[in-house]
């Protein structure tokens, strides 16, 4: 299973790891921390986006921030990212900067090109899960329509599944592997 | 005697009220040689005491992983962070205004890196 994490998931991870000796934590300060872990001894694979990725190398000295990068693979933009990108927005409505984070998770890939998208993407993101999930059909539809005339493997390419952290961890814990929705 | 580092804690259970009902007998030489002989004494919050459980067995499987990267100093509160704020001063904005920020870095991010494409394999593993 891989799993993609929003750009919010990462500031509250260093958030909890700065705090977490020092104060009590928020509920999702530890519910991204919790989900860390629960993923990490379950064998999920995760993912950071590109763009993450390029800002936590400049604070790649701190510790609590290479235990992240230590932990996740980049996930970048592969061949018609940025078409299924203008496509989510077109059907959503979502501002472009999350539209483009949901089409990484259909249209992304590892350093090494040996995958094609992720299962789910967790967000703490809510207007960005709903304003998906009351398109899902359409999106399934659209991408249907244009998966079929793509070579390989990007005719395969599937929707992810959007969660927020505690939806994710419940799942993990129930040891529920999700199934995409296309 | 003081204990060496990397020596096992004992184990034994007095309860911190006992102890510091103790503590507060001592003169200031006392207190000043307990800070000595405890050092992180002079780190430790009083918040830290409100910590739950929970929270304090998720650090220690965090810290045990930060361990391995000795040559990566902690964040620590005047630190530079993001945006030419410190950690501090980052972490203590309101949570819009830290979202605010982040989401802006992550646009600058992207649009400079617009046109990376990742080569994928005919016969990459796809998400089903």
């Amino acid at each position: 299973m891989r799993c993609l994490l929003d750009k919010n998931v990462l500031r509250y991870v260093i958030a909890g790891l700065y705090y977490g000796r020092l104060r009590p934590l928020s509920s999702l300060e530890m519910s991204v921390l919790s989900c860390w872990r629960a993923a990490e001894e379950r064998g999920v694979a995760l993912y950071i986006s590109l763009a993450s990725f390029h800002i936590l190398q400049r604070l790649a000295g701190y510790a609590e921030v290479r235990v992240l990068l230590d932990s996740a693979q980049v996930f970048s933009p592969t061949r018609y990212h940025t078409r299924w990108t203008r496509r989510i927005q077109e059907t959503t409505g979502l501002a472009r900067e999350d539209a483009a984070m949901i089409a990484l998770a259909s249209f992304g890939s590892d350093p090494r090109g040996r995958i094609l998208g992720v299962h789910t993407l967790v967000t703490c993101d809510q207007p960005m899960v709903h304003g998906y999930l009351d398109k899902l059909p359409d999106l399934q539809r659209r991408l249907r329509a244009m998966a079929i005339q793509l070579p390989a493997p990007f005719h395969q390419v599937a929707l992810p599944r959007l969660a927020t952290p505690d939806e994710w961890l419940a799942e993990l814990k129930e040891g529920n592997a999700w199934k995409n929705p296309v | 005697m003081t204990r060496l580092a990397n020596e096992p804690a004992p184990e034994f259970s007095v309860p911190v009220e006992q102890v510091a009902r103790l503590i507060r007998h001592f003169d200031q030489r006392q207190k000043a040689l307990l800070v000595q002989l405890v050092p992180e004494l002079r780190t430790i919050r009083p918040e830290a005491a409100d910590i739950p459980v929970e929270q304090d067995v998720l650090l220690t499987y965090f810290e045990r992983k930060r361990n391995k990267w000795q040559e990566c100093q902690p964040l620590r509160g005047d630190d530079p962070f993001l945006t030419g704020l410190t950690v501090a001063e980052f972490f203590a904005l309101p949570e819009e205004e830290q979202a605010r920020l982040w989401d802006q870095a992550h646009a600058e991010a992207w649009r400079e890196l617009a046109g990376c494409e990742q080569s994928v394999q005919a016969d990459a593993l796809p998400a089903r």
